[in-house]
């Protein structure tokens, strides 16, 4: 039963449920949320700014590449290695509706 | 984690300003500015400088922002994203720059009516430019979370009530405000690129 019109338990539950799960883990949410402000960002500012190793940010990063979150282009600035990563319109839809269910969901708690 | 998530937008805002390349650039326009000004204050009544020099502000102004922008772009490309990453911003919409130059239009002139139907004002102009650059430092300030650039505020804000005060004249006082102001943003510049030139280091060539 709703109390005062918010939701019930349950649907409180289910809309927890129904959160993007790629996107909820802390570390991808840090990466997707850095990303979001930007129209891209390279490897070095994204390791620099989520404090993982390289190892895991780049297993993150190639999960929202999967998911076609995340668009990620290699090459080389001179001689030095360079990944540039960037949003895709996907990412940045899922980002956003995320954010929106993941407010519902934290403001609209009813107990 | 959270916190980290929350601030990201500004933290990505902020790290356009995280070498000091901007107060330098923009330190070093408003030297520029504040000669032009002085150049007009000094010189002779009825002389070249002081008749020309209103002339060329806009040009000064103009131009150097499109040298600054382009000076910016290659000192980072060599500088900063070496060492702590590469960024691009998304590009400011033109409805938001050509509003922005609209609303500055718009209180340059009621500034000029004001002071043309108030002469008796006129000492005040510095404080007012002092007070208008010390909000945009102070805004920028809050927006993306650097607090350093307040202090660049502060400083402008005192040099214009100070040239106020001491009565100086209009093109005088404005070249006191903006040429402590700019002087301000080149020494917070000149510490920041110092300290962050010390604390990181370029990464090593592939292979």
């Amino acid at each position: 039963m709703a109390g005062r019109g918010g939701p019930t338990a349950a649907e409180h539950l289910q809309r927890i449920l129904e959160v993007d799960r790629l996107i909820h883990e802390p570390a991808r949410l840090l990466i997707v949320a850095l990303l979001a402000s930007v129209r891209e960002a390279d490897f070095v500012f994204l390791l620099r700014e989520t404090g993982l190793t390289k190892g895991n940010l780049s297993s993150h990063l190639a999960r929202l590449e999967q998911a076609g979150y995340v668009r990620i282009d290699k090459g080389f600035r001179g001689k030095i290695p360079q990944t540039v990563c960037s949003l895709t319109a996907e990412g940045r839809s899922a980002f956003k509706a995320y954010r929106s269910q993941m407010k519902r969901t934290m403001g609209g708690r009813r107990t | 984690m959270e916190p980290q998530i929350a601030q990201a937008p500004r933290r990505t805002a902020g790290y356009w300003y995280a070498d000091g390349l901007v107060e330098l650039g923009t330190g070093l326009l408003l030297v520029l500015m504040a000669a032009l000004f002085a150049l007009e204050g000094l010189a002779p009544a009825g002389s070249l400088p002081a008749a020309f020099s209103a002339l060329w502000l806009p040009f000064l102004l103009l131009g150097g922002m499109l040298l600054l922008g382009l000076g910016l772009r290659v000192a980072k490309r060599r500088l900063t994203y070496p060492r702590t990453g590469y960024v691009a911003y998304e590009r400011t919409r033109p409805v938001r720059k050509v509003l922005a130059g609209v609303i500055g239009g718009l209180v340059s002139l009621s500034l000029v009516l004001l002071l043309a139907s108030r002469p008796e004002w006129l000492t005040a102009l510095p404080a007012v430019q002092g007070g208008v650059v010390a909000l945009v430092w102070f805004f920028l300030s809050y927006r993306i979370g650097v607090w350093r650039l307040a202090l660049v505020g502060v400083v402008s804000l005192v040099a214009g009530l100070a040239a106020s005060l001491a009565g100086l004249s209009p093109s005088i006082g404005t070249a006191a405000v903006f040429g402590t102001t700019g002087l301000a943003s080149l020494v917070s510049g000149a510490l920041v690129l110092a300290h962050y030139l010390r604390t990181t280091s370029p990464p090593a060539e592939a292979e």
